[in-house]
């Protein structure tokens, strides 16, 4: 059954980047916290709802999306929009230091990109993992677990995802630097 | 009251006599004494405290603790620059990096800046450059004056601890399995121990104790149980939040710190094999060795990691000397701000040489032969941006009780520090009224190092 947009797409978006900014906002207080048992159980805390939403995010997104019944485009919106909104984030720490030339360059930066890729990839997961137990629960043999889509995306994002993390990342690194230092310097 | 005797009276004007006779003629070193050779060893990232002798609570350097009992430590020793190639181009050239020209870890080094190694080896230095040059350009630079020249070009200069191909003179060899700081030792030593007419200069530069901080195997997990006494606001994720992920070390912080820490002592371990071979080489008396790391680091103080900003952690580096035939009183820490420019000069006075009007350091034989010798009062920290780094472009004045930073564009708010009061630099007196009426001070005399120093600002690297 499809339900409203606010309720398929809003909130899944809302809740897993309200953990985000949530878990933010904890770990960056937990630093001024003289109490050390304090300190650490706020900032192990924070980290692990920043790991949860910034990467896996997708995992709990995209659930919610599929079984409020909103469409592809929907799904990958939601699985994706906290990464994307967390790279804004990312982003807006280097306004005004770097020319506009240079800050546009950062989009291709794996850091920038890391996230909303991951994501990508964890909701490519979450589709078929979400489609199998749907067919399962329905019962409906129209329901294909590899549809061509998730398929698709699940490639891509694999691809990128391996090219960007190859050697810890090292390989993609110096190719953008040579690349930066080609068009910059 | 007793009257001295005359006989008494003789000696104790000749004892007078022959100290006054001393102090007025300076030096220890006599006119005829052959000029010194020269080691000098230059880490990676290792920051000042990182040494048992400045009171670490666990790490173990008998070595480099050695070199400063028979030598001097500089505890207040700083970088111009907080940043790999800006400051090794310091090192050399004896000059800020917005006169040297590399002003970031991208832009290139320039062929025609003079080093203190062509300055020795037109003097008669037979030179060596061994290790890390991790400076941009097209490979290897075009170094005049050095007659043995080792590095490498791995990972955009950075090298890897452990198999690094090695470009010796131009030929680039393999070095399957060998682990670099030994192996850039085990070169040093050959060149150290070659028969020779002439006094030597060797550059020892280690990859060591740069990320990612890996020991050799005798070396890994000496540290795994230790309390590492990181500081209080430091926690394990600071390496993957607020930025930190774009300098590349993505691994808890604990876990990065003892790596540091172990790898610190491999250096340790080889520095004593150079000082053992100067020793049985029977150079040690006439050789000046300096040690020195070419920035600090953030273990998690201010909730950075890293390096660049103003903060002591970043800015303040290891910095001992042995000579044994021109400093007294070795054993001593000396307190005066010294910075890595003041190395060229230095090295070229001891040789003989007058140093170029166009180096900007200041020579530390003064500091050697007296330990109240003046040093600067004030001087001026800089970085620049660095692509892709978060961190604007920053100037900064340190004097011995204050620091003033300014920040690119004003990206962020300045600060001041009360380095007496707050030698952590938790509380930026720039908004209370004590830190206004400093403030200004320190602006003007800001200002006035840019202008002494030529100054000028970078936006791209």
């Amino acid at each position: 059954m499809k339900q409203s947009l606010a309720r398929r797409l809003l909130f899944p978006v809302a809740l897993v980047t309200g953990l985000m900014v949530g878990s933010s906002l904890v770990y960056d207080f937990s630093r001024t916290l003289q109490n050390q048992l304090l300190h650490d159980g706020l900032a192990h805390a924070g980290a692990a709802g920043m790991f949860a939403s910034i990467w896996l995010g997708a995992f709990i997104a995209h659930p919610i999306a599929y079984f409020r019944g909103a469409g592809f485009g929907e799904r990958l919106l939601a699985g994706i929009a906290t990464a994307i909104i967390w790279s804004a984030t990312v982003l807006a720490r280097f306004v005004g230091i770097y020319s506009p030339g240079e800050f546009a360059f950062l989009f291709l930066h794996h850091l920038v990109l890391g996230a909303p890729v991951v994501s990508l990839l964890c909701m490519a997961l979450s589709e078929i993992i979400c489609r199998a137990v749907d067919r399962r629960k329905t019962r409906d043999p129209s329901i294909h677990v590899f549809a061509w889509q998730s398929c698709l995306t699940l490639a891509v994002s694999l691809a990128l995802a391996v090219t960007m993390l190859w050697k810890g990342g090292h390989t993609y690194y110096y190719w953008y630097m040579d690349l930066y230092t080609k068009i910059f310097l | 009251m007793t009257i001295p005797s005359g006989r008494f009276c003789f000696h104790a004007l000749l004892a007078v006599g022959l100290v006054a006779a001393s102090l007025a003629a300076g030096p220890v070193r006599s006119a005829d004494m052959a000029p010194p050779n020269i080691v000098f060893i230059l880490t990676d990232d290792h920051r000042w405290d990182a040494l048992s002798s400045m009171g670490h609570p666990f790490l173990e350097t008998p070595n480099l603790d050695r070199l400063a009992d028979e030598g001097i430590l500089f505890e207040s020793a700083f970088v111009t620059t907080s940043l790999c190639s800006p400051s090794r181009a310091s090192f050399l050239t004896g000059q800020y990096a917005h006169t040297h020209g590399v002003v970031t870890n991208h832009t290139p080094w320039d062929n025609r800046n003079v080093t203190f190694l062509e300055k020795l080896s037109t003097a008669g230095y037979e030179t060596a450059f061994i290790g890390k040059w991790h400076m941009p350009g097209d490979g290897l630079p075009d170094l005049r004056g050095i007659d043995r020249f080792v590095s490498f070009t791995r990972e955009g200069g950075q090298g890897v601890y452990y198999g690094c191909p090695l470009i010796i003179d131009g030929a680039e060899t393999e070095r399957p399995g060998r682990y670099i700081t030994e192996d850039l030792t085990d070169l040093a030593l050959d060149f150290i121990s070659k028969e020779r007419q002439k006094p030597f200069c060797l550059y020892l530069s280690h990859k060591a104790v740069h990320f990612g901080f890996r020991p050799p195997p005798h070396l890994k997990g000496r540290y795994r149980h230790v309390d590492l006494a990181l500081p209080p606001e430091s926690d394990p994720w600071i390496t993957y939040t607020n930025g930190h992920p774009f300098v590349g070390a993505i691994f808890p912080m604990d876990f990065l710190y003892r790596n540091y820490c172990e790898t610190v002592v491999s250096v340790d371990e080889q520095v004593g094999r150079i000082l053992d071979a100067l020793d049985t080489g029977g150079l040690a008396e006439n050789t000046v060795v300096v040690y020195a790391g070419d920035n600090g680091h953030f273990w998690g103080e201010h909730g950075l990691y890293d390096k660049r900003l103003a903060y002591e952690e970043s800015i303040r580096i290891p910095f001992i000397v042995r000579y044994p035939g021109r400093i007294r009183d070795p054993g001593r820490r000396a307190l005066q701000m010294v910075l890595n420019i003041d190395l060229a000069p230095t090295l070229l006075e001891l040789a003989g040489l007058a140093p170029p009007d166009t180096m900007q350091g200041r020579s530390l034989v003064p500091v050697f032969e007296n330990a109240a010798a003046s040093s600067r009062s004030a001087w001026l920290y800089e970085h620049f941006p660095v692509f892709p780094i978060p961190i604007p472009g920053i100037t900064a004045v340190r004097t011995e009780r204050y620091k003033y930073v300014e920040y690119q564009k004003d990206l962020r708010p300045p600060e001041l520090f009360d380095l007496q009061a707050d030698p952590r630099e938790m509380t930026n007196l720039m908004d209370t009224p004590d830190g206004a009426a400093q403030a200004d001070a320190l602006k003007r005399e800001l200002e006035r190092l840019k202008k002494e120093t030529g100054y000028r600002s970078y936006t791209r690297g």
